[in-house]
């Protein structure tokens, strides 16, 4: 095979990093810089002068942001804990009975994550005043787990799907009842897979806007993605402030993205390699 | 996405052997007995998934039907009427339309834009690092950032008066137009954003597909004296079809919810020429409170992305097999 130097997709791989890392520095550089070099014309490009002013203004001016980021924490880990749990249970019995004799259920709950959940918010509104759940860490947990557990389903399934069903027959041969099966043998062989899941639905937990949004309507109880977005006002665009509180509410998800970039990627091009 | 991988009980040995048994004419009854109670047991264990998605979805549902064809208000409370007149509204409803063409838009550009340049890095990507890990794991960053963080970046980027980008081409002279503020330029600008974030979701599974395949047919080809740009039309792309039309076709069911880029970087503007149905459905739910009304756009909405859904199932069904 020939090896003529490949410039032109160097040029395009390159190019593409680029571009996809440009705006998030763009946006810590703004961060660091006064108000006046963040509204100078032509722009600065590095922050001169260099500034932490920000950052120890908006935990002294807004300290609501940090309730932020601990309501978003609370509840995408409360919904990972639960997506796991049900999604473990569900995604079980998917892979030992197959989608045919798993009934119909097991095709709706699929079938939701298919549908817009804004198309459910107005009755999911209605349905959370009259229950009690709006406003509450347990709503929004709720509506999270239904909203990822489909996504959850699937893929612990197809990661059970790999362990080799003679060891859970030899259990079943040896006496072990339905449930220690699955809790001393069939979970801890299949950590990687919860592992890997579970990080993902708390990345999308964390990240989910419109549910968070009208869900959660005291300033006490919202998420971070929902406070950062109210920060512009109608005509006011504080983008010192914007591009600080921004930079804290992705934070948290970036360090959890570089520590378990392997098993993300793993997780999420678990399908399209087999 | 990872429904692509629907785990079935005939390439699973586990079903596999279980199926083997029933069918089995000289087992036991006592051994039927112990299959038809492990199946009960597995049946046992969907019961709380089914549960939570009750709560969250069954019966928002039925509520959805139901306050579609009453006439709520969020303030004004119900007169009990109860009828098709949202629906009837509906037809006439000038904003529906445009709702409907901006979402058309804003997904089928924007999903293009992404296949296609998440293809061509993963192309680029596979041909010069090979199984470079740290490739891959750089696009994960703009994916894993919050879509609101996203919009509020290229809200930024998309400001004239901040914006490096027009700092940038002002040095050569060009003005760029200001996006914001024509529904054409807004749509573009949304799309832009959504493609950032989004194509490394197709870059993943274009570049786990292409690791499938074996690089024989290519070295054979490029022998026989074809062309890299023919090698890949003609070999490589048959190859990949299953996987860039099942990228395509989940992102495309994802793209109908967009929401968050239009919340942030247009709020539905300039006037409500960039309401997308869901946008729609939001604006008339909670901020004319208007519940009935957003119910039925909502019904709607669901309606499209249930016939959607039904032909992804069916495609898949069929590349599949």
């Amino acid at each position: 095979m020939t090896k003529r130097p490949r410039f032109g997709l160097y040029a395009l791989v390159i190019l593409s990093v680029v571009i996809s890392f440009l705006p998030i520095i763009w946006l810590v550089l703004t961060s660091l810089k006064t108000t006046e070099g963040i509204y100078a014309w032509p722009p600065q490009y590095l922050p001169d002068p260099f500034t932490l002013k920000n950052y120890i203004n908006i935990f002294t001016n807004s300290p609501e942001l940090l309730l932020y980021v601990l309501n978003s924490f609370i509840v995408a880990l409360g919904c990972t804990v639960v997506a796991l749990s049900f999604g473990g249970m569900a995604g079980y019995a998917l892979s030992r009975l197959g989608m045919r004799r798993a009934g119909v259920l097991m095709v709706f709950i699929l079938a939701v994550s298919m549908f817009p959940p804004v198309s459910l918010l107005p009755s999911l509104f209605q349905t959370f005043l009259n229950l009690g759940l709006l406003n509450t860490y347990t709503g929004l947990i709720i509506a999270h787990t239904g909203l990822f557990l489909p996504f959850t389903v699937w893929m612990l399934a197809s990661y059970f799907a790999t362990l080799p069903p003679e060891i859970e027959e030899a259990a079943r041969m040896d006496g072990m009842g339905f449930f220690r099966i699955f809790w001393s043998i069939v979970i801890p062989l299949s950590w990687p897979g919860f592992v890997a899941t579970g990080l993902i639905v708390f990345i999308f937990s964390w990240n989910e806007f419109p549910l968070a949004l009208v869900l959660m309507t005291q300033n006490a109880m919202r998420t971070a993605p929902v406070g950062i977005s109210l920060y512009p006002g109608e005509y006011a665009f504080p983008w010192e402030t914007i591009s600080t509180a921004t930079v804290i509410a992705i934070v948290p998800i970036l360090i959890i993205t570089a520590i378990f970039q392997k098993q993300i990627v793993g997780g999420l091009t678990a399908g399209a390699g087999k | 996405m990872t429904i692509l991988q629907a785990p079935d009980r005939r390439d699973h040995p586990a079903g596999r052997s279980l199926a083997r048994k029933r069918s089995m004419t000289q087992a036991t009854s006592k051994r039927r007995g112990a299959t038809y109670e492990l199946e009960r047991g597995y049946r046992r264990m969907i019961i709380p998934a089914i549960l939570a998605v009750a709560i969250f979805a069954i019966v928002p549902l039925a509520g959805m039907l139901a306050l579609s064809f009453s006439d709520y208000h969020l303030i004004r409370g119900s007169k009990g009427e109860f009828g098709f007149h949202n629906f009837a509204r509906l037809l006439s409803d000038q904003r529906l339309v445009n709702s409907i063409y901006v979402m058309s838009v804003l997904s089928i550009f924007g999903v293009a834009a992404q296949v296609v340049i998440g293809t061509a890095v993963a192309v680029g990507l596979q041909k010069i690092v090979g199984k470079w890990r740290l490739g891959r794991v750089l696009f994960l960053v703009p994916y894993a950032v919050p879509h609101v963080a996203v919009a509020l970046i290229w809200l930024s980027l998309f400001t004239p008066t901040l914006s490096p980008i027009n700092a940038f081409f002002d040095l050569f002279g060009f003005t760029v137009p200001t996006f914001l503020t024509t529904q054409n330029g807004a749509m573009f600008a949304i799309i832009v954003a959504d493609t950032w974030t989004n194509f490394p979701f197709a870059m993943l599974i274009i570049l786990a597909a292409l690791q499938g395949i074996s690089t024989d047919l290519d070295e054979a080809a490029a022998i026989d004296g074809a062309s890299r740009v023919k090698t890949f039309i003609f070999i490589t792309l048959p190859l990949l079809m299953p996987a860039l039309l099942m990228v395509t076709l989940f992102r495309f069911i994802d793209s109908l919810k967009h929401f968050p880029m239009i919340f942030v970087i247009t709020k539905g503007g300039p006037g409500r020429s960039t309401q997308a149905t869901n946008f729609y459905a939001y604006v008339q739910t909670f901020q004319n409170s208007n519940v009935a009304y957003g119910a039925a756009i909502a019904v709607l909405l669901f309606l499209m992305a249930a016939l959607i859904s039904f032909y992804v199932a069916r495609l898949n069904q069929r590349v599949s097999q």
